[in-house]
């Protein structure tokens, strides 16, 4: 079978950039180009409705609601069961629930299009080097979906953050749709999601976390997914002048310096390998690798990359 | 005294031929069957175009989803476009949607990158 051609449309989204590739036509009949257009116009509205930062959107209003039971469309609920499932799949580390304190520590609006502090900064501002540790409360156990009620259940005030889970699941929901394309990747920002009928392996580039220079990494995903997590990206000084950024100890509401200062994990789904990047980079190098149980690369606060290799039928690190 | 035919008898005499009125009758089926074939030669065309564009569209060739349709900016699928459009200095108002479209090749789909999100 020869390889379709394959349509690629980059657009700004998620706060960054995201890419979608969609190669030949689906088994439905519809053609690359037409679906890498409805993919975009997906994605938007995904974004549009799960933003934080829009007072107008889906989960600020569900965020603002002051009852304990509220009325959610499928697309929330799912976002609240992945605030769950990060919860339980991380041990509390990757908890979506601390809006308040990110907003404490700087990160009240929108960070689209500003450049994070450099490495060099954030080295001579990290402390030292502890793993991250789960919210005694763990208030992300209290969130009860029911989907046969169409409902969110959550203590009246408890907000959730789509931030990465956002992504990812986004990413997730744009692979259902691509799933009958011979050939599709999704790129929401970092966390990408590879698949199609065709199975061929696509070669994924592991950035360096200074964003210059050649990759740390190859890998090659036939049909799964991979995520990166970091502190540098969106990382900035908060009101007294000390370095901050938005991977919060959940024990502490502050920054975590764990000695991991970017995190690769790949993942049958895009959503899982976010949770997991997340995981092992608030876990600290050792806790971390041992996280990563689909394979992944950790980078440590020194520069010492540690390449975590596990076979996988549908995700390898080369 | 030379003599003149009464107005009755001129009247009940046959017509003699029009010359006139002859061309004007092949005229008009001149242009009669000009117009019948104007009209066949247009419907004609429509239902050729009709044909081809149905067989087009009902083969998924539709032209309006082809790949060779102008991009708005076409990039080359390598990993440094994906880097440079992932630019932080550039804020998600500035960035318009670019396309492009990639010949089938040896060397495998687009490569992806994957970084801090």
């Amino acid at each position: 079978m020869s390889r379709p051609r394959e349509t690629t449309r980059h657009f700004g989204c998620f706060g960054a950039t995201v890419t979608v590739h969609v190669g030949g036509r689906s088994d439905g009949g519809i053609e690359a180009p037409l679906a890498a257009m409805l993919a975009e116009g997906r994605l938007l509205d995904l974004h549009r409705r799960l933003s934080r930062f829009d007072p107008a959107s889906e989960l600020s209003l569900l965020n603002a609601d002051g009852g304990d039971v509220v009325h959610a469309s499928r697309l929330l609920r799912r976002l609240a069961r992945a605030v769950v499932q990060a919860g339980e799949r991380s041990g509390g580390l990757v908890d979506a629930t601390l809006v308040g304190a990110l907003e404490r520590a700087g990160y009240g609006a929108s960070r689209a299009g500003l450049r994070g502090l450099a490495p060099a900064e954030l080295a001579a501002a990290a402390g030292p080097p502890r793993p991250a540790r789960a919210h005694p409360a763990r208030a992300w156990e209290r969130i009860v979906v029911d989907d046969e009620a169409g409902t969110i259940a959550r203590p009246p005030g408890l907000r959730i953050d789509s931030g990465g889970l956002g992504k990812g699941l986004a990413a997730d929901l744009l692979a259902e749709r691509l799933a009958g394309h011979p050939l599709f990747a999704v790129d929401c920002g970092g966390d990408v999601r590879i698949g199609g009928r065709a199975e061929i392996a696509r070669r994924v580039l592991v950035e360096d976390p200074a964003g210059a220079g050649a990759p740390l990494h190859e890998l090659a995903i036939v049909d799964g997914a991979v995520a990166t997590s970091g502190i540098g990206r969106r990382s900035w000084r908060d009101g007294r002048g000390a370095a901050a950024h938005h991977l919060l100890d959940p024990a502490t509401g502050r920054p975590a310096w764990t000695g991991v200062v970017q995190a690769t994990a790949l993942a049958p789904t895009a959503l899982e390998a976010e949770i997991l990047a997340k995981a092992a980079l608030l876990a600290g190098p050792a806790r971390g690798r041992e996280l990563l149980v689909h394979g992944g690369v950790l980078v440590l606060d020194g520069g010492c990359v540690d390449v975590v290799v596990v076979e996988r039928p549908e995700a390898r690190a080369a | 005294m030379r003599s003149q035919p009464s107005r009755k008898l001129r009247a009940m005499s046959p017509e003699p031929p029009q010359p006139a009125a002859a061309a004007r009758r092949a005229r008009a089926q001149r242009i009669h069957a000009l117009r019948l074939r104007v009209v066949a030669l247009g419907v004609a065309i429509f239902l050729a175009a009709w044909v081809v564009i149905s067989v087009r569209l009902e083969t998924g060739h539709d032209p309006a989803l082809a790949n060779d349709l102008a991009p708005v900016a076409t990039q080359a699928a390598d990993p440094d476009t994906t880097s440079d459009l992932s630019d932080d200095a550039t804020s998600q108002q500035a960035w318009p949607s670019t396309t492009s479209s990639s010949e089938p090749a040896a060397s495998g789909p687009a490569t992806v990158t994957t970084r801090q999100s």
